[in-house]
């Protein structure tokens, strides 16, 4: 999940990713991360990954991953009304997401530096095999950050 | 005042309609809302509408919103007013914008900053 | 002075009369001398509404964010849950005579208070769906005062739609 060769600790905390998470979640979407509970029942239903990769003084991906009906909920959250549950709004919305963890993280880890930052890339994926980053709407959410060199 | 038309530029069409509800949701008196989904798109529909702010994220395909900015001050536009809507809050994007855009709005960015930035926009426009 | 409470009415308040209100209680007032007061406002969260062109004003103080959490108390007492409460404030103001497109809202509370029966999270809980509930609505917030750990007592005043917020004596904010 993390590279051990990365540039600055900083970098690679996960409390900077876990900040930028939970301010995205709570500004945009008006929902919190909670923690997981110890008996998380198996996910069900279609997972929606979203990755941003990003280039400059350091480079990576930031990549969320959650249940599809989770991402419907915070397509409705966000725009403020209801929307259908398939379709590409939704994956746009996966996407959107990503994109503001990860802009929030770089903002916060390295505030000097300019970045490009990829479009994100939005796939179906299965859960990762590993508990999940936090419980959001009662629903696992995982976040993670590669760094690259 | 006259009401304004608003182009909203940002390749997420969720983030195009989220900011599109709050502009119409705001105190300022709304004729019509554009999208474009780059610069590109950006620029064809300025040179065929009277717009009077754009809001305008960083990073798109085709075109950026730097390029797209850079442009408009190129063509030496004094319209619309320029309000950059990023995820990108780092000090040096923040420089490299000045000069380029009026407003610097961080994502994620809740419907009540994009109120106060019109009626800032619109009391700039009064005076 | 007189002073009444109220549980979930209209409140047709006298000239200068203000009005106290309690946990899970609602009171809109279409006197434009009247005041509306809570006190104590630790996790719960106040929703504070005002027309200035009517002078209606209104305020909610609800303790919870979700009324699936009991849904008999929800039905006995709805005030005490935002997603049941907001609305009722805000059909309450619309039938005083309020303008939803002119209508100030202030959110006030939501504090993490330890010691507190439902958690520390839980004001920050009801901050969070007031606002989503507001902004489904097409409502945008005009002023707010929330988090920290210290209660707050409030007096919105019809007059102005001004909410003071006092500690003791203390004026500790206006809004």
């Amino acid at each position: 999940m993390f590279s051990t060769n990365s540039p600055a600790t900083s970098v690679t905390s996960r409390g900077a990713l876990d900040r930028a998470l939970t301010l995205v979640v709570e500004e945009s979407f008006f929902a919190m991360i909670d923690p997981v509970p110890e008996n998380l029942p198996a996910v069900e239903g279609q997972i929606v990954s979203a990755s941003v990769s990003f280039e400059g003084s350091f480079s990576g991906a930031v990549t969320c991953r959650m249940p599809r009906a989770l991402a419907h909920e915070l397509t409705a959250a966000f725009i403020g009304e209801e929307v259908p549950s398939d379709g590409e709004v939704v994956d746009d919305l996966a996407g959107e997401f990503a994109n503001m963890v990860c802009g929030r993280w770089l903002t916060d880890v390295a505030p000097q530096s300019l970045f490009r930052v990829d479009q994100p890339v939005v796939v179906s994926a299965s859960a990762p095999p590993r508990p999940p980053t936090g419980l959001l709407n009662g629903q696992p959410i995982w976040v993670d950050l590669k760094i690259e060199g | 005042m006259k009401p304004l038309t608003i182009l909203i530029v940002d390749d997420s069409a969720t983030m195009r309609q989220f900011v599109r509800r709050a502009v119409q949701l705001s105190d300022v008196p709304i004729a019509s809302v554009l999208e474009a989904a780059n610069g590109k798109e950006a620029l064809a529909l300025l040179d065929a509408n009277e717009i009077d702010a754009l809001f305008t994220d960083i990073n798109m395909p085709v075109m950026s919103g730097s390029e797209l900015l850079r442009e408009l001050q190129r063509q030496g536009r004094s319209t619309p007013a320029r309000i950059v809507v990023s995820t990108d809050g780092s000090q040096a994007r923040r420089q490299e914008m000045e000069g380029l855009a009026q407003w610097y709005v961080n994502k994620p960015v809740r419907p009540e900053v994009v109120r106060d930035v019109l009626n800032e926009l619109a009391s700039n426009i009064r005076d | 002075m007189s002073q009444s409470t109220s549980s979930s009415a209209l409140v047709t308040a006298g000239r200068g009369e203000r009005v106290v209100i309690g946990i899970g209680e609602f009171a809109v007032t279409t006197s434009p001398d009247a005041e509306i007061v809570t006190h104590a406002l630790g996790s719960c969260v106040a929703v504070c509404v005002w027309d200035p062109v009517t002078h209606v004003a209104g305020m909610l103080h609800f303790l919870l964010p979700e009324s699936k959490l009991n849904a008999e108390r929800a039905t006995r007492q709805p005030g005490t849950f935002a997603d049941t409460g907001i609305p009722m404030l805000f059909q309450a103001a619309y039938k005083a005579g309020a303008v939803k497109s002119r209508l100030r809202v202030q959110l006030l509370g939501g504090a993490a208070i330890t010691g507190g029966p439902n958690g520390l999270d839980v004001g920050r809980r009801n901050a969070l769906v007031a606002k989503k509930l507001l902004w489904q609505n097409g409502v945008l917030v005009k002023g707010e005062s929330l988090g920290g750990t210290d209660t707050r007592t409030l007096r919105l005043s019809a007059a102005t739609g001004k909410v003071v917020v006092t500690r003791g004596r203390e004026v500790v904010e206006e809004l």
